[in-house]
């Protein structure tokens, strides 16, 4: 049982091996053969000359140039989006009523003097500091 | 750059969310001011809890951040089933939440808690 399992462990070893000795050896033979065929068929158009310049462009400068565009559309809007109020910073915002008066604090000053008045006298609550 | 100033817009449907939710489980009305108090601040409190539609059935929590003061108005109904004791309670969290930085946060569970105060038990015989 123990030596059976040993030779099955060992199999895909071998056939690894042997899969790399046969492309090398397809390698070989390609670079002992392609010299034999290198030169373009007359009847082929010959190929226009590129200037170190366009390689340039096309190779190096057009692929950054997209990868920095990919990036920048990636960046900014993490950068400018709203944050918000951070803790720890002082409140410099705007007051904000939630629940409120559709016209804000401005509606307070409608009421009557009579009116809070009589509301405090009814109401109730509580006050605190931090 | 809007960052710092203010609540951005996610942190306000948080509390608008935190107010709604508040009104539905207890059925009275929730409003949060947060902003500078103007002039003495249990009287500021007062003339917005007077200005709201229905004042009677309305729990209003003043925060003015930078006075680092907090005041709460239950309106005459709510008192019934809201106690200022409970009110004090729910004051004592936000001051925490507020003294650790948690503005948004605070305002949440102190909303959520008052409300969990004004819930009324359900009555099984009249």
């Amino acid at each position: 049982m123990i030596t059976h399992d040993t030779a099955r462990r060992h199999r895909p070893a071998r056939a690894l091996a042997a899969g790399i000795l046969s492309a090398l050896a397809l390698v070989l033979a390609g670079g002992v053969l392609a010299p034999a065929s290198a030169d373009t068929p007359s009847a082929w158009e010959s190929a226009p000359d590129v200037s170190p310049l366009g390689f340039l462009l096309v190779l190096v400068i057009f692929p950054l140039g997209i990868a920095a565009v990919v990036t920048i559309l990636a960046v900014l809007p993490s950068l400018a989006s709203d944050r918000g109020y951070e803790p720890g910073e002082s409140w410099r915002g705007d007051a904000e009523w939630f629940g409120g008066p559709a016209r804000g604090v401005r509606a307070a000053d409608d009421v009557a003097p009579e009116q809070i008045e009589a509301s405090r006298a009814s109401t109730g609550g509580t006050s605190g500091r931090w | 750059m809007a960052g710092g100033e203010g609540f951005s817009s996610d942190q306000q449907t948080e509390i608008d969310r935190a107010i709604r939710s508040a009104e539905t489980s207890c059925r009275f009305e929730f409003s949060v001011y947060v902003g500078p108090a103007e002039g003495e601040s249990h009287a500021f409190a007062q003339r917005l809890h007077a200005s709201l539609s229905a004042p009677d059935r309305s729990v209003l929590v003043v925060v003015d951040p930078s006075a680092r003061l907090i005041e709460v108005i239950t309106g005459s109904v709510v008192r019934r089933s809201l106690t200022d004791d409970a009110v004090r309670l729910a004051v004592a969290g936000m001051e925490s939440s507020f003294a650790a930085g948690d503005l948004v946060g605070g305002i949440k569970h102190g909303v959520a808690q008052l409300a969990e105060s004004a819930r009324q038990p359900a009555t099984l015989h009249e």
